[in-house]
């Protein structure tokens, strides 16, 4: 198992992959050179916009407390986008099983995506308190249709033929699910769960802002009345750092599954 | 002989814009058992809607299908095999699981039925390709694993789908030859529907001519021509004669709706 996941990453590594890698890399250094400068010729305030190297120094020394508030935030984006991805495979079967279900269901979760999310969380926190819960709920709310979405767009997609041939082996309806559709579906359902994997870090940041006291999207609103510029910054560029990692974990997993694909 | 296959009055209609139009109607026809036969006709007029009809994948029709003389209520039939046109070879399984598909269905001891397809693989020519994945086969290749998917199924009838007609020229009459001997060695009857007149001279015993209006069955032709049958300079005459009464009576019962 860690073979083949180590042979994948090495594969795309081997690749003349490491152009691709270092490009981004470059770019980002020369945009934070021209950055630093900037600053350094107009000579703005920190409360107002600090530098690079000022926002590294901020990580630096206040990366106890920087640690402790990601880890929330990242608990609370697993754990919601995980169990976006489980209710999605779930909802995607039965949309898609189901006639009376695709008719019925499938246009409320298409309509529930025209309300704003951040106009729910304060519900959400008066029904359920300003626990995990409200988070991990934000989360899915957010995560979950592109998830469902995709699967059952995946699902359509398969060949009517195959359908028609496992009918002749008798293949049950479960059958033909677990080995036409599913397998049919499961890139458009992996692009669903990279979507996802990013807006969870949105959803947990949404819901800590509405009603929290821990987690990187409280520290950003509390460092705003204090000018804590900085403090801001790192927080945003930790945020960004996690949902990097989130999006690169469903990569692997995408290209484990589809290695024969 | 046991007629292994029966169909009787066979017709198929649907409704567009509630106006009722009729695809074929009143087709009759039988398989003996280790007999082939074929269905020729222009695209459009339901070769394949019969062969849907036959293998239980269409249940809305009007008529017989009678197999082993028993009215073939079409749920659950484990007598007819049917191979489409399109391989339908599943990209991320290799050769042998691909293979093994209709067994796996069928919950059958999984291991029984690997060695069943290894042992097979020799006389299919996919022998070492096992563990390949499709994407790395040739057309040829990929029709003969198909192929391959049912004929491990064992059952006694195949119906075939204009199963050539995605290969070039080379590799059809490559499989022409390979096939009718798998099918002589099996012991299949098999039901075959193509537009290639010569394809259905090569391997029949007998070749049906569906047209007309409304489209039915409108001739029955008998090929006389000892097995195994290779185009040589000895039987070029008959060939052509064959080909060309066929094609004639093609030509004659065109149906007008084309």
């Amino acid at each position: 198992m860690f073979q083949i996941i180590f042979k994948t990453v090495k594969k795309y590594f081997e690749y003349g992959k490491f152009l691709s890698i270092i490009s981004p890399l470059i770019l980002i250094f020369l945009l934070l050179i021209i950055w630093q400068i900037g600053i350094l010729i107009f000579d703005t305030p920190n409360w107002m916009l600090p530098s690079p190297v000022a926002i590294f120094q901020e990580i630096i020394d206040s990366k106890n407390i920087l640690f402790k508030h990601s880890l929330v935030t990242l608990n609370e984006s697993f754990w919601g986008l995980l169990l976006a991805i489980i209710l999605g495979v779930i909802f995607g079967i039965i949309i898609f099983s189901f006639k009376t279900a695709e008719r019925s269901v499938y246009p409320l979760i298409i309509a529930s995506q025209t309300i704003p999310i951040i106009a729910i969380a304060p519900l959400l926190l008066i029904w359920v308190g300003p626990g995990i819960l409200s988070k991990i709920i934000v989360v899915v709310l957010i995560s979950f249709f592109p998830v469902v979405v995709n699967l059952i767009d995946g699902f359509k997609n398969a060949d009517k033929d195959y359908e028609k041939m496992l009918k002749t082996f008798n293949a049950s309806k479960i059958q033909i699910l677990l080995k036409i559709h599913f397998p049919f579906a499961l890139p458009y359902l992996l692009s669903g769960i990279k979507i996802a994997s990013v807006s969870s870090i949105i959803g947990a940041v949404i819901g800590e802002w509405v009603g929290s006291t821990e987690g990187l999207g409280w520290l950003i609103k509390v460092s705003s009345p204090q000018f804590l510029t900085e403090r801001m910054f790192a927080s945003i560029v930790i945020l960004s750092f996690m949902a990097i990692i989130l999006f690169s974990l469903s990569w692997l997993l995408e290209k484990f599954l589809l290695r024969n694909y | 002989m046991d007629k292994l296959l029966e169909v009787k009055s066979l017709g198929k209609s649907f409704k567009s814009k509630n106006v009722e139009k009729t695809i074929f109607s009143n087709i009759n026809f039988h398989l003996f058992d280790q007999e082939i036969i074929s269905i020729i006709g222009p695209s459009g007029c339901g070769k394949s809607t019969i062969l849907n009809i036959i293998s239980g994948v269409e249940s809305d029709f009007q008529g017989e299908v009678i197999i082993k003389g028993q009215n073939s209520s079409l749920k659950n039939q484990s007598e007819v095999s049917y191979m489409q046109q399109k391989d339908l070879l599943l990209p991320w399984r290799n050769v042998l699981e691909n293979s093994i598909l209709g067994l796996e269905i069928n919950k059958l001891n999984k291991n029984k039925s690997r060695e069943n397809a290894l042992r097979l693989l020799p006389e299919f020519g996919l022998e070492g390709s096992e563990n390949m994945f499709p994407r790395h086969l040739s057309g040829g290749m990929r029709q003969r694993v198909s192929f391959l998917r049912s004929i491990l199924l064992e059952r006694p009838i195949m119906l075939l789908d204009e199963p050539f007609s995605a290969l070039d020229s080379i590799t059809r009459s490559k499989m022409h030859e390979w096939v009718s001997s798998i099918l002589m060695i099996n012991k299949k009857s098999v039901v075959l529907v193509t537009h290639d007149i010569y394809e259905a001279v090569l391997l029949s015993d007998r070749v049906l001519i569906m047209g007309g209006s409304p489209i039915n069955i409108c001739m029955e032709f008998e090929i006389n021509i000892n097995r195994p049958r290779f185009k040589s300079p000895n039987n070029q005459k008959i060939f052509s004669k064959y080909e060309k009464d066929i094609s004639d009576e093609l030509l004659k019962h065109v149906p007008n709706n084309i």
